[in-house]
């Protein structure tokens, strides 16, 4: 009788576990990505990816019955990813601030180089267009890369940016200004980019 | 004219951005991810001192793990090096009779070392001072740019 039991309902710990397995094969993705895109490094997402989850696991009973938390997984997983560029932009800025300020400004880009979006876009298969342009977001220095992916994967404003990176407005839109250029010149640039994204040639 | 034309040009290369990053899917995670996980939830780890390391800390335990750590080195190194020379010392110094032998090896360890610093400012010139505090910045900054640049280039590009 109590072996039928047993049979019939498994410890709670155990399905709790398989539970949380099947979660998390939901959001890893995801989750993932939210970290990899911020910051360009796919060791220190996947450590981000993994403290989100441990928290996840930590309030699954709460979280597992709510709607928003695909949500929530997003706003943490951003949060540590953003704390992690700021803890490490402080430890280098003395070292290395000056040398990338310099890199791949695209300020000298000339406007005629810039293909129409229909032209990028074209009919690529989405994850190779998705291989591309992380590539070529990665190659951006930090101070670029950050608040362009915050904008437009994250949805957040230039005011919000400006206030989770703790910058000026006016810096945080120069940073994107010369970001978008220099993605752009990196799309335009890269033969395999180029290809991939059926970007007509303008020389 | 050039103001409007310039706001233009920047509205079409954020349209284009946009565009060129619109839909994108997700990246797959790596297939350790969901191991390394599972693993760590059945070793019973807490995500807070783990993965955050010492730099998250709350900042009185910080504070405090300082001197702990330092008086507990320095307790050890005592009993070992001052009452240690035969295991008869050792347990000696950590039964509660042994106490006053390790509080008078640290007074005496004090003392010498203040008076190795009284007579060391006493016999050298104001200048070399300088020099030895310049020295010891370099070498401080020296390794803690090493230390950086290991960090980045294992780390960070790996």
């Amino acid at each position: 009788m109590n072996d039928d039991l047993n049979v019939q309902t498994p410890p709670t710990g155990v399905t709790r576990a398989a539970n949380f397995t099947v979660f998390m094969r939901s959001y890893q993705d995801m989750v993932f990505s939210t970290a990899v895109r911020i910051t360009a490094n796919d060791a220190q997402a996947e450590d981000i990816a993994q403290e989100v989850f441990l928290r996840a696991y930590r309030d699954f009973d709460r979280l597992s019955a709510s709607p928003a938390v695909g949500g929530w997984l997003k706003t943490v997983a951003t949060n540590l990813a953003l704390n992690h560029v700021t803890r490490y932009r402080r430890r280098w800025r003395f070292f290395s601030e000056f040398r990338r300020d310099g890199d791949h400004d695209g300020s000298e880009v000339p406007e005629a180089a810039f293909p129409a979006a229909d032209d990028l876009l074209g009919d690529v298969d989405a994850h190779e267009r998705r291989r591309v342009v992380d590539a070529a977001l990665a190659r951006l220095p930090e101070h670029q890369r950050v608040p362009l992916v915050l904008f437009h994967f994250e949805e957040m404003s230039y005011e919000e940016i400006a206030r989770r990176l703790e910058a000026s407005l006016p810096k945080i839109k120069t940073d994107m200004l010369r970001g978008r250029a220099a993605l752009a010149r990196l799309l335009v640039a890269d033969p395999g980019a180029r290809e991939t994204l059926r970007i007509p040639d303008h020389e | 004219m050039n103001d409007h034309r310039t706001e233009s040009s920047e509205l079409k290369l954020e349209r284009l951005i946009s565009g060129v990053v619109a839909g994108l899917p997700t990246r797959r995670a790596p297939l350790t991810l969901e191991g390394r996980v599972l693993a760590a939830i059945s070793e019973g780890n807490t995500p807070l001192a783990r993965v955050q390391g010492f730099a998250s800390w709350p900042a009185p335990l910080r504070w405090l793990a300082f001197p702990a750590l330092t008086a507990v080195a320095a307790g050890l190194m005592l009993m070992v090096g001052g009452a240690g020379r035969d295991t008869a010392d050792l347990a000696r110094a950590l039964v509660p009779g042994g106490w006053t032998a390790l509080w008078d090896a640290l007074r005496a360890t004090v003392e010498a070392a203040g008076g190795a610093m009284a007579l060391l400012g006493s016999s050298l010139p104001g200048s070399w001072w300088y020099v030895a505090l310049a020295v010891l910045a370099c070498w401080y900054a020296g390794v803690v740019g090493l230390g950086f640049a290991a960090y980045r280039l294992l780390r960070t590009r790996g």
